[in-house]
C-alpha cells in the first residue's frame, strides 16, 4: 500500500479520509479486544489506532463533534474501523458513510 | 529447569510484558479452556481486572508487547501442564468436546476444581485409556506434531534416530 492511499469514511454526515491500518497497530488492536480488558481499554486503544489513520487535524474535529455531544464515539469508532478493515481486505478505495 | 509438580500447583503465575512484571492469580482448569481460544492473550484471561488493563496498556504502548503476551501466554500453559503448549492445548480442546467432557465429569473430574495440569492429564489418561501400543502411538504422535512455525521446538528433547524409527514402526505395525 502506498503512502498516499486512504479511504474515505463517512460519520453522520461529515466524510473522513482514514488511512489505512498498520498491520502492527492491527495486531495490537485485536489483541485487546480479545483479552478481555475493560470497555474505556478497548475505547481507548481503538481511538489511539484511529487517530492515527485520521490524522492529528480530522481526529480534531472529529473529538470536537464527541464534545459537542454530536457523535457517539463508542459506536462510530467501532464502525468506522469494520469499514476500514474491509477496505483494507479489498484492497480498493471506496466511499461510505457510517449512519 | 521443569518443575514436576507445577500441574499440581494452586499458585499464582509470574509473567513479564514489556519488561514489566505480573503477577496472575490461580485459576481452575475451566479458566484456561476459556483463555486457549485465543491463545495468544491467554494470561490476559487468568489476570482480574486491573491486570488486564495493564496488559492492555503494555500491548498498545510497546512495541515488542503483542509478542510478549504471546510468549509468556504459550509459556505458562506450558509450565502448567508439563507438556508442549500445542499439546496442553490440543487436550484442553479434546476436553471440552461433549463426549469426553462427559466421561470426565461422570468420573467426577471437575475443571473447576482442578488446576489445568491435573485436567490435561485426566483428558490424556481417558483418550488412552483401553488403547493397544499402536493406538497409543499414533494419538500421542498426532498429540505432539507441532504446528506451522514451531518445528524446530520438536526436537527439544534430543535427536535418537534409532528411538524415532523404533516408534515410527511400531505405530505402523511393521514391528
Amino acid at each position: 500500500m502506498g503512502d498516499d492511499k486512504y479511504f474515505t469514511i463517512q460519520i453522520k454526515g461529515t466524510a473522513y479520509r482514514w488511512r489505512p491500518i498498520p498491520s502492527d497497530d492491527l495486531a495490537k488492536i485485536i489483541v485487546v479486544m480479545n483479552m478481555g480488558a475493560s470497555s474505556q481499554k478497548s475505547l481507548k486503544a481503538l481511538m489511539k489506532v484511529l487517530a492515527k489513520s485520521a490524522g492529528p487535524e480530522q481526529w480534531d474535529a472529529i473529538t470536537d463533534r464527541y464534545i459537542d455531544g454530536e457523535i457517539e464515539l463508542a459506536e462510530y469508532t467501532n464502525d468506522v474501523l469494520r469499514k476500514i478493515l474491509k477496505r483494507q481486505d479489498k484492497d480498493a478505495p471506496a466511499t461510505d458513510d457510517a449512519e | 529447569m521443569p518443575n514436576e509438580f507445577a500441574v499440581f500447583a494452586r499458585r499464582p503465575v509470574l509473567i513479564t510484558v514489556a519488561g514489566t512484571s505480573l503477577s496472575l492469580p490461580y485459576r481452575p482448569a475451566a479458566v484456561w479452556t476459556v483463555g486457549v481460544g485465543h491463545i495468544a492473550s491467554l494470561a490476559s484471561e487468568l489476570a482480574d481486572p486491573d491486570g488486564r488493563d495493564l496488559l492492555a496498556d503494555l500491548v498498545m504502548d510497546h512495541p515488542q508487547g503483542v509478542d510478549n503476551l504471546r510468549e509468556e501466554s504459550l509459556r505458562i500453559l506450558a509450565e502448567a501442564t508439563g507438556r508442549k503448549w500445542w499439546e496442553a492445548a490440543r487436550l484442553i480442546a479434546t476436553a471440552a468436546s461433549p463426549e469426553i467432557l462427559g466421561r470426565l465429569v461422570l468420573a467426577g473430574v471437575d475443571p473447576w476444581g482442578r488446576s489445568v495440569g491435573e485436567w490435561v492429564a485426566a483428558t490424556y489418561a481417558l483418550c488412552v485409556k483401553g488403547a493397544d501400543e499402536k493406538a497409543r502411538l499414533r494419538f500421542e504422535f498426532s498429540l505432539s506434531l507441532p504446528p506451522s512455525g514451531f518445528e524446530d521446538e520438536w526436537d527439544d528433547d534430543g535427536d535418537d534416530a534409532a528411538a524415532t524409527l523404533d516408534a515410527v514402526q511400531a505405530m505402523m505395525g511393521t514391528k
